[in-house]
Formats: structure tokens, C-alpha cells, sequence
């Protein structure tokens, strides 16, 4: 039950359970008293009061017999009421007695004294008459009434046993009161028993315990305190080395220090270029600008030859048309003056002039369709030329384009490069300026560096120390192992 | 004598004036079955049907280029001639068949009246009226042609 749990909570509990024991031991002991108590009171009250208020009866009646003897003797008034206060007090005692009793049999024999006692009054009551009529005392001699001897020696008999009843009652009870006692010690003693084997099981349980655990914890200790030792040693031992390595860092960081410096340097003269670039470029895009709006007016300027060149054809194919209406007219010409030739040629001498005029005209056509022809020929050369310019200049526009997108493609380049320096220069800003926060952390990694070391010899003086006290451990250790008794276990 | 000169693929033509009605431009022509390979077809000139001959089959064989039909009367009616280029009227001196009939040869000699030389080109007189075959009239009733 107790398993697992720590040593202190065991001491606890067996302190807890010697002291409840204790307790018990000691409310017992409170009780038994208690009980013991209250019976010797009862034996007290028994003796005390019923025996002695029973004893009075008997005095109290002897006290009533030698007052009604005196009345007997003197017969006068002032002892006839003192034998009459003596019944009241008698009979007050009875009362008294009765309230003390709490015996049956000694309640009944007090019922006969009672009964007793008024048969022994009613003699006495006769006995009184009799002696308040006589003057002279030779004549109570005469007085004779029967059985007052033998009530009187019954009511004696009857007081006598229950006096004798109350004294064996008392008896009883002083028994029974020792009894108990007897009982209450025999309890005591069994719980003083049961106290001592719990205590000595509790004391032999936490001794096993702290040998066992306590033992085992010390020797753990112990064990620990050795390889506190053998590693306080081997810190002692890594201080020294660790101290020499940070002679070594403080040495490569301030080297780097110094590196660090040179590279700051340099970040701000990239820095410086980089803005020079950056200004040469903004001028360079001004350049391109300009040059752009010289292509778009190229641009355009192609476009208006193309249209003018392409106008230039469509006027040369209106032209074609005319020269084939002419040459249309022309050959036709020639049909009407070649038939009125032949028409003629039947007409006699007028028909023979008219022939003349006839070919002279057929001649004229045929001059008309050959320039006619001279001249479409001339349209088509035309037209060939303004096709192969329209295709020339398409080409050339065509090659404005490629060489506006070329052009925009190395635009975009340059824009690109100024934005690339841009965030070139921001770059080296950034380079120069986190150059300078390392050179800061650099002299702060030093500085620390510098503290590590003298940390690192401080750990090692410490580590030394740590090793002497371990040893120490170790011997006080070996010596609790000896207190709790567990060496060699 | 005076004649109408033309071209007729790579000869040169000529027809005697007073046989030759008018010259005209090509006119929409019907072909028709069954007859020679020189007739082109049938054509309306001036509301009237009338055969058409291709010159330069009837007197080379080849084809030639057709830029004019020239309209000769006969005694059964106009019949057109499809020519290349007219050059135009001229005055020309033929000889009949060149001296040698024999060389013209058989049908050939039927159609040329005389030769005659313009340049260095010779120069063919056509004899229209007999350079028309019946069997073109025969073909032209057949189709139906008034």
C-alpha cells in the first residue's frame, strides 16, 4: 500500500498512525476513567447517602424511643410533642431514604419498616393515651399494652435489614466498581499493547525503509558524486580547451573584424557607381525616347508612301481603263474603216476618195491602237513598279516594325538594366549598410567572445571546485551509508 | 486588183474585195456535228445564219488566233471566215498557183487562187466561193437554219 510512495510521506504515516493510536490510547483511557469514575460515584452515593440515611433511621428511632421514655417518665406536654416531632422526622427520613434507593428489594423492605413502623406507632399512640391520663409516675409502671415489644423488635429487625440490604448493595457495587476498574485496566493495557507492537512496526518499518531507500538514494549519491567528478574533470579538462579555442575565435573575428571593414568599404563604392549607372541610365531612356518618337515618325512616314504608292496604282489601273476604252474605240475604228473601205470600193471614183479617207482613218486607229497599247504597256510597267515599291515599302514597314519591336525589346532591356542597377544600388546599400551592423555585431561577437573566454577559464576554476566537492560528496556519502546502516549493500 | 489582206496564223491572206461583205468581231458561234474540222460552227450575222470557217485550219491544219470574221456572199448566202489580224486593203498582183499548180496540191489548189508577195512573206489570194464545201450547207440545213 505504501509502494511508490516517498519516504517522507511514509514517516509521515507512521508518525499519523503511532499518533492515532496514541489518541485512541489515550480517549480509552479518558473513557475507562470515565466509566470507573461513575461507578465509584455510584458506590459514593450508595454508601454516602442510602447506608447513612438507613443508619439515621436507626438512630432517629432510638432518639424516638428515649424521647417517648422521657414523656413516659415527666408526662409533660412539651415531651408528648417532641415524641410527635420525632414520627414527622422519622418519617421525613423514611422519605429521604426512599429517594436515595434504587434497589427493588431494599425499596420493599423499606415498605415493611414503614408498615412496621405505623403498627409500632399505633401501640405508642395507645401507650401516650394511656400516660396523659395518669398524674403519677408510679403508675406508668401499670401501663401494659400488647405486643409493643415485639413491634418495636419487629420495626428494629426490619431497619436492621435494610441496612443490611443497603450494605450488601453497596457491597455489590464496590465490586462491580473494582470489577470495571479491573476491566478498564486489562483494556488499557491491551491498547498499550497494541500501541507499542504498532509503534515498534512502524519504527521497524520506516527503519527498513530509510536503509532500503535511503540506502539506495545515497548510494545513487554516492555514484552520482563519482560521475559528478569524473565529469567535473573532464569539464575542468573542456574549460581548458574551450578557453583556448575562444583565444582562437577572438583572433579569427578580429581578423574578420577587419574584413568586414574592407567589404563595407567596397559595398560603398559599389554603392557610388551603382547611382552613377543609375543617373547614366535615366539619361540613356531620354535618348530612347527621343529615338522612339524617330521610328513612329518613320513609322508613319512608310504608312503615307504605302497609301500614296497604293493611290499611285489604283490611278494607274483608272488610266488602264481609259487606254483600253481608247484602244476598244480604236479597234473599232478599224472594223468601220476597213468595211467602209470595202464599202467604198464599190462606189466608183466618190467611192475611191471615200476609200482613201476610209484608210487614212484605219490608220489612224491602228496609230491610236498601237500607242494605245504602247501606253498599257507603259500602265502595266507602272503598275509592276508601283506593286514591287508597295511590296518594297511594305517590306521597309514591316521592317520598321521588327526594328520598333526590336527596338522596344532592347527599350524593355535598357528599362530592365536601369531597374536591375536600381536594384543593384538598392542592393548595395543594403550589402553596405548590413556590412556595417555585421562589423558592429562582429565587434559584439568579439567583445562576447573576449567574456566567453574568461566564462570558459571561470568554468574551469569552477569545474575544479565542483570536482573537490564532489569528492566530498562522496565521502559523505560513504559515511550516511554507514549511518543507515547499508555499506556493502 | 484590189483585196482585203489578213492573217491567218503564220500565213498571209488576201480575199478579193468585191467578195467581201464586212468585217466584224468574233460573233457567238454554234459548233456542228459532223463536219469538217475547219468549220467552226454556225453564226448569226446581221439576223441572217451562216457558216463559219476557220481559215487557218483550212489552209495550215493548226490553229490559229481568231480576231475577226470577214463575211463573203455567195450565191447561197454569206459565210464568215475567221481570221487573225486584218491588215487591210491592198493592191496585189497574184499569179495563178504560183506557176506550179501541181505543188499547191489537190484541194489546196482549190482554194488559192494566186499568190502574190508582201515583203518577204508570200501573200495567199483566197477563192472564196469555192473554198466553201456542200457539205457545210448540208450540215447548216441539218441544224435547221433558215
Amino acid at each position: 500500500m505504501m509502494a511508490g510512495r516517498t519516504f517522507g510521506a511514509k514517516l509521515a504515516a507512521g508518525f499519523g498512525l503511532t499518533l492515532a493510536l496514541t489518541l485512541l490510547m489515550t480517549a480509552t483511557s479518558a473513557l475507562a476513567l470515565h466509566y470507573v469514575s461513575a461507578t465509584n460515584e455510584k458506590v459514593v452515593k450508595t454508601a454516602s447517602s442510602s447506608l447513612v440515611e438507613a443508619q439515621t433511621l436507626s438512630g432517629l428511632m432510638d432518639r424516638r424511643l428515649a424521647d417517648f421514655r422521657a414523656y413516659l417518665i415527666s408526662g409533660t406536654p412539651e415531651w408528648l410533642n417532641t415524641v410527635n416531632q420525632d414520627r414527622g422526622t422519622f418519617l421525613a427520613q423514611l422519605a429521604r431514604v426512599r429517594d436515595t434507593l434504587d434497589d427493588a428489594a431494599a425499596e420493599k423492605l423499606l415498605n415493611t419498616v414503614t408498615t412496621a413502623e405505623g403498627q409500632f406507632n399505633t401501640l405508642i399512640g395507645q401507650v401516650l393515651a394511656r400516660r396523659q391520663k395518669i398524674k403519677a409516675l408510679s403508675d406508668v409502671a401499670q401501663i401494659r399494652v400488647d405486643g409493643m415489644k415485639p413491634a418495636r423488635e419487629a420495626l428494629q429487625a426490619t431497619i436492621d435489614s435494610l441496612i443490611k440490604r443497603i450494605q450488601k448493595v453497596v457491597a455489590d457495587s464496590r465490586k462491580e466498581s473494582a470489577d470495571r476498574a479491573t476491566w478498564a485496566i486489562l483494556c488499557l493495557l491491551g491498547i498499550g499493547a497494541v500501541l507499542i507492537v504498532s509503534s515498534a512496526g512502524v519504527a521497524w518499518r520506516l527503519s527498513r525503509d530509510l536503509r532500503r531507500e535511503v540506502g539506495a538514494a545515497v548510494g545513487h549519491i554516492q555514484s552520482s558524486s563519482s560521475e559528478l567528478e569524473a565529469a567535473a574533470a573532464q569539464q575542468a579538462s573542456g574549460g581548458r580547451d574551450q578557453a583556448s579555442a575562444m583565444s582562437e575565435i577572438t583572433t579569427t573575428i578580429s581578423e574578420l573584424l577587419i574584413t568586414s571593414r574592407q567589404i563595407a568599404d567596397s559595398a560603398q563604392r559599389v554603392s557610388k557607381i551603382a547611382e552613377d549607372t543609375a543617373d547614366a541610365a535615366r539619361t540613356g531612356d531620354a535618348t530612347i525616347d527621343q529615338t522612339r518618337a524617330s521610328i513612329n515618325a518613320i513609322r508613319a512616314q512608310v504608312d503615307q508612301i504605302v497609301q500614296h504608292m497604293l493611290s499611285l496604282g489604283e490611278k494607274s489601273q483608272q488610266i488602264g481603263t481609259v487606254v483600253d476604252l481608247v484602244s476598244e474605240l480604236a479597234e473599232q475604228t478599224n472594223i468601220l474603216a476597213i468595211n467602209a473601205t470595202i464599202e467604198a470600193s464599190g462606189a466608183g471614183e466618190w467611192g475611191r476618195r471615200f476609200a482613201v479617207v476610209a484608210e487614212e482613218i484605219r490608220k489612224l486607229a491602228d496609230r491610236t491602237a498601237g500607242s494605245a497599247k504602247e501606253i498599257r504597256a507603259l500602265i502595266e510597267d507602272v503598275r509592276g513598279a508601283v506593286n514591287t515599291t508597295v511590296m518594297a515599302t511594305e517590306i521597309g514597314a514591316k521592317a520598321v516594325d521588327a526594328g520598333s519591336r526590336q527596338f522596344d525589346d532592347a527599350t524593355n532591356s535598357f528599362r530592365r538594366i536601369v531597374q536591375l542597377v536600381a536594384t543593384t544600388s538598392d542592393a548595395t546599400r543594403e550589402i553596405e549598410l548590413s556590412t556595417k551592423q555585421q562589423t558592429t555585431a562582429v565587434e559584439q561577437v568579439n567583445s562576447a567572445a573576449s567574456d566567453t573566454a574568461r566564462a570558459s577559464r571561470e568554468t574551469e576554476a569552477s569545474a575544479v571546485q565542483t570536482k573537490q566537492t564532489a569528492a566530498h560528496l562522496s565521502t559523505l556519502s560513504g559515511d550516511l551509508l554507514d549511518l543507515v546502516g547499508t555499506r556493502g549493500h | 486588183m484590189t483585196a482585203l489582206v489578213f492573217r491567218a496564223g503564220p500565213l498571209l491572206c488576201a480575199l478579193r474585195l468585191d467578195e467581201v461583205l464586212e468585217t466584224m468581231r468574233p460573233m457567238p458561234t454554234l459548233p456542228l456535228a459532223g463536219t469538217p474540222a475547219f468549220v467552226l460552227g454556225i453564226s448569226v450575222l446581221r439576223g441572217v445564219p451562216a457558216p463559219v470557217l476557220d481559215v487557218c485550219r483550212l489552209l495550215g491544219g493548226g490553229p490559229g488566233e481568231l480576231r475577226r470574221y470577214i463575211t463573203v456572199g455567195t450565191e447561197r448566202g454569206a459565210v464568215a471566215m475567221a481570221s487573225g489580224e486584218v491588215i487591210g486593203i491592198r493592191p496585189v498582183h497574184p499569179e495563178p498557183a504560183g506557176g506550179h499548180p501541181a505543188l499547191l496540191g489537190g484541194a489546196s489548189s482549190r482554194l488559192v487562187a494566186g499568190v502574190d508577195t508582201v515583203g518577204a512573206e508570200p501573200l495567199l489570194l483566197l477563192q472564196s466561193m469555192r473554198a466553201v464545201p456542200d457539205e457545210v450547207w448540208e450540215a447548216a440545213a441539218a441544224a435547221g437554219v433558215p
